[in-house]
């Protein structure tokens, strides 16, 4: 009777309703009560299953009078299965509570024994779980809550007006264990504003002299937000009653926040946006040094200015992360693999073709960009397109700047570099091997 | 002769019982019905005829057997089932309507409409409804409500489970 599974990371070994409805015995029952006790996730459950239950067996039930029922009774059941006389051989009681739905508590234990136990398993329990703790409550107490009698749908119309007269005399009158969820107190159902039955002539002076506390309903958060007001009693409460003003406020207030989040928002995305630009204006002044350097390394730039851009500045101003002074003179870098997928840090190796390793440097001009200038070394034809990794972001197209190739790596996030050189073994053509560490 | 005088007691005793069994249960019916297709209005008919089809079945059963309280459940959830199915190009079939003196009030049909559970109830499957009205609203026995639902009583628990955990899940979502 229990199940065996998690659910989100959430432990559900305790089928709630075999708890509840008391189906669990012998070696079963101690299982469950000992894991009950150890695990929070199940206690939770097993209440909201509780929770859920007591709501729906606290529906209220439309109450039929007793000329419905003979009726019903003539229309449904055959005359050779009456009793002679046509008339029912007892009466009916005229206007029982509930009579259809017995309360938990009167419950015959022949009908539903296994219900009357729930209680005393979780009581049990919670005595258990709080035995060191005498004076501090559950904040869930897991004891049955004392229930009211069982609300009809219907009451009689002239039970009404004492039960609001009650109301205003005894404010406690409106038990509720569950809270706010609560949707409508099932005791009062009357308490729509109903014009023609509630003319309530009662003399005003009287209620200006001494203000009444108003009955609100207690237990629902909603209405104690606005306990001012009532409906039927604006007209006599107008002129000191205000309610619409610190909803205003309330409203400007929210609506302020709404637009300084916007506004964050913004910012942050253009503070992204910066960086970009910022490169961008870099790389236009580079360019503009470049043009007017010479009119052959305008022309080169064609394939990326931007990164064309950045690489020259990258070279001139960045700080130098790794060298490696091979001296030989590269042949094609033709290729980019990302290397093994470890979450702590990301690989690239770049293969080179050729007799031997160039010269290569691993510069990084700010924080989100490397960059790796191949000497002597074509790397226009290495593709490029989907790389990316929780660290890299994009690897740019090669730039090629007279001899040098160069490769910038945006970044997702600062990292820590490390490089090492491999050489040609087997299948494998000479490799530079960039790590990017979460730093 | 004696034929007579052996029949006759076992019929009035099985009128009786039916009479007890109606006028006990048939409140309780009601109510499950009309919380089961969220319409009070439409519910008497249903169970009137839930009622009617057992009565009739009574007629193949030996002794004074009274009015099986499981078999008007089953036969109120079938009835029910039926009435809730489209038909015809998603028209509903429409239910023969049964008028009761004044029945319903204009509080309970207004209280079922503004009721949250009931609404949570709403948005569930028709068997997951059955089962947890069956279950915590009539407050049948395991046994009973297997026999109601046609579901060995080993699964009812895990239906049950299901069932009301996507209550609870309906509830919260909509509770305010």
């Amino acid at each position: 009777m229990t199940t065996s599974s998690f659910d989100r990371n959430r432990c559900t070994r305790i089928s709630p309703s075999a708890v509840l409805d008391d189906r669990l015995d012998g070696k079963d029952l101690e299982w469950a009560r000992d894991h009950l006790r150890r695990c929070e996730a199940c206690r939770e459950r097993v209440e909201d299953f509780r929770e859920m239950l007591l709501r729906v067996g606290r529906l209220p039930s439309a109450t039929v009078g007793s000329a419905a029922m003979d009726q019903a009774f003539a229309l449904s059941i055959p005359d050779r299965l009456r009793s002679q006389g046509g008339t029912r051989s007892f009466e009916l009681a005229p206007a029982l509570p509930a009579p259809m739905v017995p309360a938990p508590h009167d419950l015959p234990p022949a009908v539903r024994p296994e219900v009357s136990s729930i209680p005393d398993l979780l009581t049990e329990l919670e005595r258990e779980i709080f035995r060191d703790e005498p004076l501090q409550d559950h904040p869930m107490p897991l004891s049955p809550v004392p229930e009211p009698l069982y609300p009809t749908l219907t009451e009689q119309p002239e039970e009404i007006e004492p039960v609001e007269a009650l109301d205003a005399a005894e404010p406690p009158l409106r038990e509720v264990p569950v809270d706010s969820h609560q949707q409508v107190d099932f005791t009062d159902w009357d308490r729509e504003p109903q014009p023609e039955q509630a003319p309530a002539p009662a003399p005003p002076p009287a209620l200006e002299a001494t203000p009444l506390p108003i009955p609100v309903s207690a237990s629902n958060a909603v209405f104690d937000q606005e306990p001012a007001l009532r409906i039927d009693d604006e007209g006599d409460l107008a002129p000191a009653a205000p309610p619409r003003k610190p909803d205003t406020a309330m409203r400007i207030a929210v609506g302020l926040g709404a637009a300084a989040c916007v506004l964050l928002a913004a910012v942050l995305y253009e503070g992204g946006l910066l960086k970009t630009t910022h490169k961008v204006s870099s790389t236009g002044a580079t360019v503009g040094q470049s043009v007017h350097a010479s009119a052959t390394a305008r022309a080169s730039l064609s394939p990326s200015a931007s990164a064309a851009a950045s690489a020259s500045a990258s070279t001139s101003t960045a700080p130098v992360v790794y060298t490696f002074p091979n001296g030989v003179t590269g042949d094609t870098m033709f290729r980019i693999r990302p290397g093994t997928a470890v979450a702590g840090y990301t690989r690239l190796v770049f293969d080179m073709h050729g007799s031997g390793l160039p010269t290569m440097i691993i510069t990084r001009p700010d924080d989100l960009h490397v960059t790796v200038t191949f000497k002597d070394t074509n790397v226009t034809g290495a593709p490029v397109n989907g790389i990316s990794s929780y660290h890299v972001t994009a690897v740019e197209p090669g730039v090629q700047q007279a001899a040098d190739g160069t490769i910038t790596i945006d970044l997702a996030r600062p990292v820590r570099v490390t490089a090492f050189t491999l050489p040609a073994t087997g299948g494998y053509a000479w490799r530079l091997v960039v790590d990017l560490h979460t730093s | 002769m004696d034929q007579v005088h052996v029949e006759a007691p076992a019929l009035q005793s099985r009128a009786a019982s039916v009479e007890r069994e109606f006028y006990s249960d048939f409140p309780l019916v009601l109510n499950y019905v009309a919380r089961l297709i969220d319409d009070i209005d439409g519910a008497a008919a249903i169970t009137c005829a839930a009622y009617r089809q057992v009565a009739d079945g009574l007629r193949q059963r030996p002794g004074d057997a009274g009015l099986d309280r499981a078999s008007v459940f089953r036969a109120a959830t079938e009835l029910s089932r039926s009435v809730l199915r489209p038909r015809r190009w998603f028209r509903r079939q429409r239910a023969a309507q049964v008028n009761l003196e004044d029945f319903p009030q204009p509080e309970a049909r207004r209280a079922l409409r503004r009721d949250t559970v009931q609404r949570a109830l709403t948005a569930l499957p028709f068997d997951a409804r059955a089962m947890i009205l069956l279950r915590d609203f009539v407050k049948l026995s395991y046994d009973e409500l297997a026999d109601v639902v046609d579901v060995a009583p080993r699964k009812l628990v895990h239906a049950l489970d299901r069932s009301r955990a996507e209550l609870g899940e309906i509830y919260d979502y909509i509770k305010f």
